[in-house]
């Protein structure tokens, strides 16, 4: 009986030692595996605190507006060009006994902003209009 | 395996505990001793007993508290290992010690970078001349004499350079001389450099601020890390520093300043004063460039005060649109002869006044509301105040201390009181946004309903005023600043600045006011140039409808498509009453009007 115990608190004893050792060198693992990540978030933080500034730096508008002036053609947006889909004309619709000449198409001709615009499909049928005026994106706006 | 390890118990001989080498008298102490029932010694075993087995159990006790401890702190934790683990590790430490500041839409306008120090153990260098020849070497911009002198003194800290850039810390490095040392440091950078110099202001080489909002708000900087967002628009900044800055150029001004102000809540989208500086190099700056003529410039507005005696009139003074002043003869007053400058020699109505900008139709009109009540009206606008702006340069109003009625008369338009350009965009969006006066910031406001203002006018004269604007661009002095769409309006003023005791007519300071669209007034913008030249464009006139009002209008086209305004077809001008009030004129009218204001 007395052995028999002894032998199991022997066995209890060596398990818990060989698992607390176990458990040191384990922890001693996580803690480094930690201060590598903690070190690593640190390190990216920075670089991104950094890279937010270069990137604002790099970002400036006027620097930007260099840049575009000498590779791009864009300039600023003005107001001229700005409309809601709403203001937009629709096409007029030819009459049916004038064979409508295929004249260039602008928007806004005659100012310094004219938009070419494509050109229309070769007639085919006589109601290519007709299908024209319905594909607009608010169909109820279309008129006959 | 349970009969192995625990065998079946052996009957035998009754033992206690320690019988076996209790010393039983007369007996062998190698047998075991045998007690007899109710002897002094059953009964003196029998309390041994009772102890051992209460000691036993009180250490079981205790062991067994101990164990659950163990259990309880290493198994479970104690409900404390998270918190334990997070006061061992300082999560997420701040990168640099001072907040950045962003605009609106989040870009970095000022922030802190880190960087590396260069300094000197003197104590530990060998040979001085030596050292600092060869640091001079890589870093040439340290005077040899300096370095030298630095690292001949002996002690123990010296600074031989700040803010040294990563491949400079190489160099220095890699000469490996003894006593040369890094410390970290951290260094203030604006990234947009000198296109908001005047909002963000400056720090000294320690980071402290030293001017704008790095020095007004230096300790919630200092403190709290995080983000001090401002109200500026860095796009709209960028489009009105550039329109001015043209316009300097263009018309050789002195100086200018520009401001684009939300007319519902009172954010400040865009502040410039030129000329400017870079923040980094402040202390190079000349005192000129460092002075904020938005916010801490007094001037006198001239014409553009108009604005805000018309607004009296109506509000006030109680007059309709259709009521008007005799301005066919100069106003005699004082001593002076105040005269008009676009001079229409007859009876003009409100609207008229406004419009060709009369001096004598605006006197009459302050003369018959009356001083006190002028006053009263400009502090109610916050124009007697000092600007209340998150600014250490918010400047004070200047204006007579006995308030005189030729004072009213010239103060009716825009002249014997300074105020700040900042004064005047605040006070003029109120007149347009529905009469409520809003302090004006540089600080963002959350997004939901705008702030609770004062109300200084009442929506009908807020009508009237945007309705008086609006003809001011379509049909006066400030048709230049119109935007097809946009439907500005605003108000030229073209002051005389002011020279000792009196005035030069040549250095002239105009300046327009103007909010769009005038239908419901979104942003309040400002444009003035100091001393612009005339040209022969301009017909040789250096007034504000040759320069401000289109520099201001220049603005507009290109802020308003960034502000997502919708350009809108034109309305069909004011209501039919203020048009037939100006083609009138109606001479019966004029001096009636002076004597008893109608209510």
């Amino acid at each position: 009986m007395i052995r028999g115990i002894a032998i199991v608190w022997g066995g209890l004893v060596l398990a818990l030692a060989t698992g607390l050792f176990l458990l040191k060198y384990e922890v001693i693992a996580l803690e480094d595996d930690l201060a590598a990540l903690t070190g690593a978030i640190a390190a990216d933080r920075e670089a991104i605190h950094v890279l937010r500034a270069e990137w604002s730096y790099l970002s400036e508008p006027a620097y930007l507006e260099r840049l575009v002036g000498s590779h791009l053609d864009l300039v600023p947006v003005g107001p001229e060009r700005m409309t809601t889909l709403a203001a937009l004309p629709f096409r007029p619709v030819a009459r049916p006994d004038a064979p409508a000449p295929l004249a260039p198409r602008v928007l806004n001709p005659g100012q310094v902003d004219a938009i070419p615009l494509p050109g229309r499909k070769p007639m085919t049928a006589p109601r290519p209009l007709a299908t024209l005026v319905t594909l607009p994106l608010h169909p109820s706006r279309g008129r006959p | 395996m349970s009969a192995c390890l625990f065998p079946p118990r052996r009957r035998g001989q009754f033992l206690y505990p320690g019988d076996e080498i209790r010393d039983v008298p007369g007996r062998d102490p190698r047998q075991a001793a045998r007690v007899a029932l109710d002897s002094p010694t059953k009964a003196a075993i029998e309390v041994g007993r009772t102890r051992l087995a209460v000691t036993a159990g009180v250490f079981v006790i205790a062991f067994l508290v101990i164990a659950v401890r163990l259990v309880n702190l290493m198994a479970l934790s104690d409900g404390r290992a998270h918190e334990t683990a997070d006061a061992a590790l300082p999560a997420a430490q701040a990168v640099v010690q001072r907040g950045d500041v962003l605009d609106r839409n989040g870009v970095v306008l000022a922030t802190n970078l880190p960087t590396v120090n260069l300094y000197a153990d003197a104590r530990q260098v060998h040979d001085p001349d030596d050292t600092a020849a060869r640091l001079v070497s890589v870093l040439p911009d340290i005077p040899f004499e300096t370095a030298r002198a630095r690292l001949a003194s002996g002690r123990s800290f010296v600074y031989l350079r700040r803010n040294l850039t990563p491949r400079e810390q190489d160099l220095v490095n890699r000469l490996g001389l003894p006593g040369l040392e890094f410390e970290a440091a951290e260094r203030r950078v604006f990234p947009q450099g000198r296109l908001a110099a005047h909002v963000l202001g400056a720090t000294d080489v320690d980071n402290r601020g030293i001017a704008g909002i790095e020095r007004a708000f230096d300790d919630r900087l200092g403190t709290d890390n995080r983000p001090l967002r401002l109200s500026l628009d860095i796009r709209v900044q960028h489009a009105v520093r550039e329109v001015l800055a043209e316009a300097v150029d263009r018309f050789q001004a002195l100086a200018g300043a520009a401001m684009v102000m939300d007319a519902r809540t009172g954010e400040l989208l865009a502040l410039v004063s030129l000329p400017d500086y870079e923040p980094e190099r402040f202390g190079a700056a000349p005192s000129e460039a460092r002075f904020n003529r938005a916010t801490l410039g007094v001037y006198e507005m001239g014409s553009t005060f108009k604005l805000v005696n018309t607004a009296l009139g109506l509000e006030v003074g109680g007059y309709r649109l259709t009521d008007g002043f005799d301005a066919s003869h100069p106003l005699r007053m004082a001593g002076f002869r105040i005269k008009d400058f676009h001079a229409q020699g007859r009876w003009l109505s409100i609207p008229e006044i406004l419009v060709h900008s009369s001096n004598i139709g605006s006197g009459k009109m302050a003369l018959s509301v009356g001083g006190e009540r002028q006053k009263a009206f400009l502090d109610r606008l916050g124009l007697l105040s000092p600007v209340s702006i998150e600014l250490p340069e918010a400047g004070v109003p200047l204006y007579p201390e006995t308030w005189r009625p030729i004072n009213t008369v010239t103060i009716s338009y825009g002249h014997g009181i300074a105020v700040t350009p900042l004064h005047l965009v605040t006070a003029t969006a109120a007149l347009v946004n529905g009469g409520v006066l809003r302090a004006p910031t540089l600080l963002r406001r959350g997004s939901g309903a705008p702030p609770g203002g004062r109300r200084v006018l009442s929506v009908e004269t807020s009508d009237k005023m945007r309705q008086l604007m609006r003809m001011v661009v379509e049909e006066g002095t400030g048709g230049k600043a119109d935007v097809p769409g946009y439907l500005v309006g605003g108000k030229t003023g073209t002051a005389e600045k002011a020279n000792g005791g009196g005035y030069r007519a040549k250095a002239l300071l105009p300046s327009f006011v103007a909010a769009f669209p005038m239908d419901a007034p979104r942003y309040v913008v400002l444009a003035m140039l100091d001393e612009p030249k005339g040209l022969p464009e301009t017909h040789g006139f250096a007034t504000a409808g040759w320069n401000a009002a289109p520099t201001a209008g220049a603005i507009i086209a290109r802020v308003a498509p960034l502000l997502g305004v919708t350009p809108r077809p034109a309305i069909d001008g004011p209501p039919d009453g203020v048009r037939l009030a100006v083609a009138g004129g109606g001479p019966g009218l004029g001096e009636g009007a002076i004597g008893g204001p109608p209510r």
